[in-house]
């Protein structure tokens, strides 16, 4: 590990950052073809875990997501890299926005072409789900695990971090029971 | 000092705000208040352009916050100073995770963790589908069908699975179509 591997974490997460449009779950489709497609470098379950832990830490999703990646990339270092990278695009694009475009960014076919991206980005979503639901949802109890909480929050709108939690302590629960029985 | 001001405000933000970018939203409200940055009406607009620009919404409302306050410098400040203590924190989280890699109780709880994210990005996928693909109403069973952003969003998610296309590539193909058809 070089200062190097720090650079190409650095743009890698910058592309993620840039390529991004949306909140921290629009970034899983963007995160998932570069670090896993193209880079290898974590795998899924590895991706779906710093998601959850990004999802209960006070901060931006995004932000902690590729903070803790980089993380197992190339510890401190490879941290601040990713998180960096991460917000260097936005710093970027916003300031020249304020600076000298915020007028043309009001103005209605701008909003047009942003509606067809959520269009978009749902299509991302629903085809990534897909494939985490096959590495989340593995036996019948992870099938229940993952049934109540998305009654818990589409239906009783309970915060996804008590989501997290009340999961990892249902996960704690059922996995010792089984030990015991088997 | 604004920027020191600006520091110490947005490392409280991040120090508190879970739940991403939006729930950074209350306190940029409490900000108009206690500050003469910005008003409660410009906050609307930087809502607005954060959230239609690439990357994620709570940079880019500190960024835009912090120079409206303190031009460039305050714009970086408030945002390095958003992230620094979840940047921090995940730091500690991650070594502890290498440590007990294999702890059976680390392996418990991402067990029953995994299943919850899924039921997070299902979540996440059917807001969004609620706002692009449905007309507003009260209660989502009254609302009308769009049907052309259905067909889209079903053209996409064919070539999505028919072809190994990178996630750009449709959101270019999106951003050229919305600007000829309304959605």
């Amino acid at each position: 590990m070089n200062m190097n591997k720090n650079l190409e974490i650095f743009v890698s997460f910058a592309r993620i950052g840039a390529m991004t449009f949306g909140g921290g779950y629009a970034m899983i489709p963007i995160l998932r073809k570069e670090v896993i497609d193209i880079k290898g470098w974590i795998s899924e379950e590895q991706m779906m875990d710093a998601y959850a832990i990004a999802q209960v830490s006070p901060g931006i999703i995004a932000v902690n997501t590729s903070a803790l990646i980089g993380f197992q990339l190339n510890r401190k270092k490879g941290a601040l890299s990713a998180a960096l990278g991460q917000v260097f695009p936005s710093i970027l694009i916003i300031t020249l926005i304020a600076a000298f475009l915020q007028e043309a960014f009001l103005i209605p076919v701008i909003a047009q072409i942003f509606a067809a991206i959520r269009i978009a980005v749902a299509a991302l979503i629903i085809h990534t789900a897909t494939t985490l639901f096959k590495k989340g949802i593995i036996d019948i109890f992870s099938g229940i695990i993952f049934t109540l909480a998305f009654v818990a929050i589409v239906i009783f709108a309970v915060s996804p971090v008590y989501i997290v939690i009340l999961s990892a302590v249902f996960g704690i629960l059922v996995k010792s029971l089984q030990g015991r029985i088997t | 000092m604004i920027y020191w001001t600006l520091f110490w405000e947005f490392l409280k933000i991040g120090m508190v705000a879970i739940g991403g970018g939006l729930a950074t939203l209350p306190f940029l409200y409490d900000l108009t208040v206690k500050t003469n940055w910005f008003t409660a009406a410009m906050l609307v607009d930087m809502i607005a352009i954060s959230e239609s620009t690439p990357g994620p919404i709570g940079i880019n409302m500190a960024t835009y916050a912090g120079f409206t306050a303190g031009s460039f410098a305050g714009g970086v400040i408030a945002s390095l100073a958003l992230i620094m203590p979840g940047v921090i924190l995940m730091m500690f989280i991650g070594n502890a995770m290498q440590k007990f890699k294999n702890s059976p109780l680390l392996l418990k709880v991402f067990y029953g963790i995994r299943p919850a994210v899924a039921a997070l990005i299902a979540y996440a996928a059917w807001e969004i589908i609620k706002v692009t693909m449905l007309s507003q109403s009260e209660q989502f069973w009254q609302a009308e069908l769009k049907y052309p952003a259905i067909g889209f969003f079903l053209f996409l998610l064919f070539i999505l699975k028919r072809f190994k296309i990178h996630p750009v590539a449709i959101i270019a193909m999106a951003a050229i179509v919305g600007s000829i058809v309304q959605f």
